[in-house]
């Protein structure tokens, strides 16, 4: 079985544009959760939440025609991707084309609002209800035509596909909060099992409007508080945390096969070692799977990139599990979630947490988790509070967790030769 | 580490033809065509008003079960296929590990509320009628729009929903990649085994895209046949007056299984998963690549992975959508790959009964697949009536074939570059 690394990392979120711009924020506890105004009412917020202010998609994206095509998630995907290739100093004539493929999380994008607005408005009956005979016709004919395809969740692959020519696999997976931790896992697979030598994977979410906002809101999951320090409101494992505040980002990583890693003399940032994944209260099942691929004990883990999603359900789920799972040696675990710094990015969630856990072990420490104070429950191993130098830290796990059930682990390791 | 081998052991299905593997086997075989008029909504001013819709579907079973008040149709037939096929393969989950039960599926997008989310944008409307006011829509929206319906949109609520009943607690995933969805959900799972991160997998496809916005956003990319008036001649892969495809709807699920845990259970074994291969066209948004270049090479890495020659291949289950592009490249490719021999090897398009089950597709293909070696006939393309100089293959016309079938290809190829292709043989 081919053994894999990280050689390229991207990210894009409220706190920069790169994984550096991430890293920075996160190390030095500096939110990038702000107000967010949909329109300017001059009074008070609509929501808060980690906007990526100024983004320039002309940027990543130099056809104006792909760009018209292409929903705001698809725009930071291709941004997060672009971000990662640069990052691997990957030439376009320095790889085999078919042997490289994209696996990205993703789902249902929503549709920009004034873009259905005339259809919607020329498809309205006397009562101001949709006629359904309307908008088959005069609606339907004041739709953008290429309308579908800025919204299927299997575009933002397919742009990132044709912009680096990559023809080998190419797969979406859309199963919430853990599918952008979920895809790297499969990546890994892909490249383990030599059926592709370079694999871009990630994910990308963009639910910063009315639309995605007022969804994660009826679902009980978002933090509901409209007044206060924006960047204070967001603390996970905390006994007061009361949901979810929402970012939006891409993450990607260039997962690659050592050889072809070392034969190009590309930076490796650390070996991917294992990765599990379950449903339902499966947090345990998961990281344990994780630990059991990458043939570790949970001892030789001393550092753990927590999911810490805010929801207390949740977040009490994910404490219990890692107890669990590390048992007496959870003394010696630090455990840090960085979702108070750039918000939760469903999709990319799990890869933006990839991103800084291999920051953090190539910099041998473990960030803190910003606004956390009190716990829920008595927990047995450390939540860092500020930042923390490891003595040893040879190993991290991240955790990516679906507010809806689904549960990821991946391990990852310091590269070294002697470390076979 | 040798890779393990895995097996179907079970198999469900609800289409357009009928709402189980038997029965729609039997509706397949005897060429009839499952698509009429468009009855989920008014599609009668939409320039598409024909669809391959499930029937006489008994929702009431499902509804109402592990507090599911609202089911997308996704989700329904995902759960109704995925029951039919796990009481085929006998899977009892006090016997097994769960935890090397898992699911992945390529199930798409669930209902989505169009008429609630449009009189939301009409009641946020600025006077001018052209756009929404944001903050309006947000008030709207919260106070209005109903949770588990917004969950339902989201595709991974199927699996969510097939966990939950079926009691997997293995790994769980939902891929999307249009059109080639089940098939490379198939493949992927089929790997899991082979790793042997999992005993049983839950696999296959879901869809339902017979909806207002489906309906008018594949017209307006006009991929969809208009033959309104001949619906159950609409669907005519491979045929000269091909018009474009039939969108329709179902759900199809097989159980895969490690080739020994099978055994060890004493369970029956349709056939075995031999190859998979995917790749990327990395051409455009829609078009094939002119020369096949991706759906070429997926073709070619199944066989691979099969370790098998072109030689072996009997029946070639096609992706064969009817529209003009797709017909056409997918005969070109399979030239390329099989050369002087592509001639001899029957190739049918089920869609031509079917329609195109999007996510869905590629699954029920293989279920085809897996009865045309059980039973040794190999079922139609119907509505082949007009032979195309760029499409020059034996395409099984209109009548079903008897024949002895030992291996077979099955081609999807998605909205969006996506090629898979899966091989399946039968087991010995």
């Amino acid at each position: 079985m081919k053994r894999v690394v990280i050689t390229g990392l991207g990210a894009i979120t409220a706190a920069g544009e790169g994984s550096s711009a991430l890293w920075e924020a996160v190390k030095s506890g500096c939110s990038a959760i702000d107000a967010i105004h949909f329109q300017d009412s001059g009074q008070g917020w609509d929501a808060i939440g980690a906007r990526i202010a100024n983004f320039e998609a002309e940027k990543y994206v130099t056809q104006r025609k792909s760009l018209k095509v292409m929903a705001r998630d698809i725009q930071l995907a291709v941004a997060g991707a672009s971000l990662a290739m640069e990052d691997s100093k990957l030439k376009k004539d320095g790889y085999d084309c078919d042997r490289f493929g994209v696996i990205m999380g993703s789902g249902v994008l929503n549709h920009e609002l004034d873009e259905l607005a005339y259809s919607v408005a020329n498809s309205l009956g006397d009562d101001k209800q949709l006629d359904i005979k309307k908008f088959g016709d005069a609606g339907l004919s004041s739709l953008f035509p290429l309308w579908l395809l800025k919204y299927l969740p299997n575009m933002p692959a397919c742009h990132i596909s044709i912009l680096f020519d990559l023809r080998g696999m190419n797969n979406t997976i859309t199963v919430g909060a853990s599918g952008g931790l979920q895809a790297i896992g499969e990546a890994l697979r892909i490249i383990q099992r030599g059926d592709a030598d370079l694999m871009l994977a990630g994910g990308a979410e963009s639910k910063l409007n009315p639309v995605g906002l007022s969804q994660y809101k009826i679902l009980g999951a978002l933090c509901g508080d409209t007044a206060g320090d924006p960047k204070k409101i967001y603390k996970p494992f905390h006994q007061n945390s009361k949901g979810f505040v929402v970012g939006e980002g891409a993450a990607f990583l260039v997962l690659e096969e050592l050889g072809h890693a070392q034969k190009r003399g590309a930076k490796i940032y650390a070996e991917v070692l294992g990765f599990g994944a379950s449903y339902r209260d499966g947090h345990s099942i998961a990281m344990n799977s994780a630990l059991k691929d990458a043939k570790i004990s949970s001892d030789q883990i001393h550092y753990l990139q927590a999911s810490g999603i805010g929801i207390q359900r949740e977040d009490q789920r994910e404490m219990e599990a890692i107890r669990e799972v590390f048992g007496q040696h959870s003394k010696n675990l630090q455990v840090s979630a960085s979702k108070p710094i750039i918000g939760f990015t469903g999709f990319s969630a799990g890869a933006l947490d990839l991103v800084i856990s291999t920051m953090a072990l190539g910099e041998q420490r473990v960030p803190p988790t910003l606004n956390y104070e009190k716990t829920i429950q008595e927990t047995g191993f450390k939540i860092s509070s500020q930042v923390m130098v490891s003595q040893s830290m040879e190993c991290a796990m991240t955790n990516a967790f679906g507010f809806n059930g689904q549960t990821a682990s991946i391990i990852t390791r310091v590269f070294g030769e002697s470390k076979k | 580490m040798t890779p393990k081998r895995v097996v179907i052991t079970g198999m469900g299905a609800v289409t357009p033809l009928a709402n189980s593997v038997a029965q729609t086997w039997k509706a397949l075989l005897a060429g009839q065509s499952g698509i009429g008029p468009i009855t989920i909504f008014d599609a009668s001013t939409f320039p598409t008003k024909i669809a391959g819709e499930v029937k006489n579907f008994d929702a009431t079973r499902w509804i109402g079960r592990n507090g599911f008040s609202f089911l997308g149709r996704n989700s329904l037939f995902a759960l109704e296929a995925a029951h039919e096929a796990v009481q085929d393969a006998g899977v009892d989950t006090k016997k097994i590990d769960t935890s090397r039960y898992g699911i992945y599926f390529g199930a798409g997008d669930g209902g989505f509320n169009f008429q609630e989310y449009a009189s939301i944008m009409a009641d946020s409307m600025d006077a001018d009628n052209n756009s929404v006011s944001l903050n309006q829509y947000w008030v709207e929206s919260v106070k209005r729009t109903d949770a588990k319906k917004i969950l339902e949109q989201e595709p991974a609520q199927v699996v969510h929903h097939l966990a939950e009943h079926f009691g997997t607690r293995g790994p769980i995933f939902n891929c999307l990649t249009a059109c080639a969805a089940s098939s490379q959900a198939i493949g992927e799972a089929a790997e899991i085994i082979r790793r042997g991160d999992a005993d049983l997998m839950i696999t296959g496809g879901a869809h339902s895209m017979i909806h207002p916005l489906g309906v008018a956003g594949f017209n307006l990319l006009t991929a969809l046949s208009t033959c309104n008036d001949t619906p159950t001649k609409a669907s005519r892969p491979f045929d000269k007056n091909r018009d474009g495809f039939v969108l329709s709807e179902g759900g199809a699920v097989l159980i895969l299984e490690e080739l020994e845990h099978a055994q060890k259970r004493g369970a029956k074994i349709y056939a075995e998963i031999t190859g998979y291969g995917g790749t990327a066209d990395a051409f455009r948004m829609t078009d094939p690549h002119p020369e096949g270049r991706g759906a070429i090479r997926a073709m070619r890495l199944a066989m691979e992975d099969a370790k098998i020659t072109p030689d072996a291949i009997d029946y070639i289950n096609a992706h064969g959508t009817s529209t003009q592009l797709n017909d056409q490249i997918e005969t070109y490719s399979v030239k390329q790959v099989f050369g002087e021999r592509a001639k001899k090897i029957p190739m049918s398009s089920i869609k031509s009964m079917l329609g195109h089950m999007i996510a869905a597709a590629g699954a029920v293909e293989l279920i085809a697949s897996v009865l045309t070696i059980r039973d040794g006939i190999i079922p139609a393309t119907i509505n082949y009536q007009e032979a195309d100089e760029a499409c020059d293959l034996d395409y099984v016309p209109n009548v079903a074939r008897p024949a002895k079938v030992n291996t077979v290809l099955s081609n999807s190829f998605g909205f969006g570059g996506q090629n898979i292709t899966l091989i399946v043989k039968k087991y010995s």
